[in-house]
């Protein structure tokens, strides 16, 4: 019987037959394009950091309109936003808790009396001392997971994410759904490289039009390569040549049409 | 067959059948996948069946072991930690277990949460405890609490199963 059960709990999903009647659950989407602010030149950057301090928890805020931005939270941890990212920090002698917009990637400081949590639309992040990044874009909101565990959820049931995995929240569903060949960079637009394993040519491309809201083609010869390399982040023309040049293939970029 | 006892049968045997077929593939999409084809075959065919139930369970096992010949397994039998059972066996562990899944859905949601971010996502009683707020003791409190009502359930189950 323990084994029944042992069983029974290790699948177990809340809400896993709710649909019995309907025809096929939900698949899970990569989102097309999420909205990149255009990156002014560094010269005249404008960098917005607002600090709020009001009775009671303290509370900071932070925003990132035309770059990224860097910032420590009061507990120790630190954070990267993105351009048109929003963090509202607040804690107490029990908790810290964050509102968020847009894409941050945190780097919690571990303090077993506090737990840390992130709020993003619909959905938590719980975590114990890890490296993690957000992204909540047109309602669906995407967490990936460098180091340290995280408790991600919706509404209802939860999944647990380590190094390496990646989970959506869609807009109205209740749990997050894990993604099963995530994009293998991405941080990014922190790092500003793309490094790529032997990874199949059709996620590098994916991952590239994603990033630059851009439509990376490929010639049909191409099916089934692999590429192995670093990319710095910048031009994507330059990173279609050298794929172009490294592969033997022919790679055009095309502005997505609106 | 008629369409009402087919839809029947499906609100009858389908979370079951997944149950079934999960522990063939290991994975609960698919096996949920195999079951709907079982369902749609059984749909378009209408063959003449004198006990619906086992052929839907015979349906789903050959499925299963087709699709594990196509991934090329071994081990074709149904098996969790080596332990090789009979169809029979299966079958009648199949409707237990909807059981103990039902036993868990009605728990309540945060012992629930607590006793599957244990059980099913591996985190030791610590982390638990730091992730939600709560004190060591009382995480485990709350789980062995859980297994206890599942327990107390599967009894309950198993004592009817025996009184027919």
């Amino acid at each position: 019987m323990e084994r029944m059960l042992g069983f029974v709990l290790k699948h177990y999903r809340q809400g896993a037959f709710d649909d019995v009647k309907e025809a096929e659950s939900p698949k899970v989407r990569r989102f097309p394009i999420w909205k990149y602010a255009a990156v002014i030149a560094a010269a005249a950057a404008v960098i917005l950091v607002v600090f709020l301090f009001r009775p009671g928890p303290a509370v900071s805020e932070y925003m990132a309109v035309n770059s990224t931005v860097q910032a420590e939270l009061p507990d120790g941890s630190s954070v990267i936003l993105n351009p048109g990212a929003r963090v509202k920090y607040s804690d107490s002698k029990e908790r810290r808790d964050v509102e968020m917009e847009g894409t941050v990637l945190f780097k919690v400081a571990r303090d077993e009396g506090r737990p840390f949590r992130v709020d993003a639309g619909e959905s938590t992040v719980e975590v114990l001392g890890t490296v993690f990044q957000v992204k909540q874009s047109d309602g669906d909101v995407f967490v990936d997971v460098l180091e340290g565990k995280v408790l991600f959820s919706g509404s209802e049931d939860g999944v647990v994410l380590t190094p390496g995995m990646e989970s959506v929240l869609q807009e109205g569903v209740a749990s997050p759904q894990i993604i099963e060949h995530p994009y293998p960079n991405p941080t990014a637009w922190v790092t500003g490289v793309f490094n790529y394993e032997a990874t199949p040519l059709e996620s590098v491309l994916g991952e590239l039009s994603d990033y630059f809201g851009m439509e990376f083609i490929v010639s049909p010869d191409a099916v089934g390569r692999t590429l192995t390399g670093s990319f710095s982040t910048e031009d994507p023309e330059s990173i279609a040549d050298a794929i172009s040049a490294a592969l033997e293939v022919g790679i055009t970029v095309k502005q997505l049409e609106r | 067959m008629t369409s009402p006892e087919i839809e029947s049968l499906y609100k009858q045997y389908f979370r079951q059948l997944c149950l079934y077929a999960l522990h063939y593939l290991g994975d609960f999409d698919e096996s949920k996948d195999v079951v709907q084809d079982c369902f749609s075959s059984l749909i378009k065919n209408n063959p003449e069946v004198s006990n619906p139930k086992t052929y839907l369970y015979n349906s789903v096992r050959n499925r299963c072991i087709d699709l594990l010949r196509l991934k090329k397994k071994e081990r074709i039998a149904p098996m969790d930690d080596l332990s090789y059972i009979s169809d029979e066996e299966a079958q009648w562990r199949s409707e237990i277990e909807i059981q103990l899944w039902e036993a868990v859905d009605s728990l309540p949601p945060k012992r629930r949460k607590l006793l599957l971010l244990n059980k099913r996502d591996g985190l030791k009683y610590s982390e638990i405890a730091q992730l939600m707020g709560l004190s060591e003791n009382t995480v485990r409190n709350q789980i062995f609490r859980a297994i206890d009502s599942l327990r107390k359930n599967a009894k309950k189950f198993f004592s009817f199963l025996f009184c027919l």
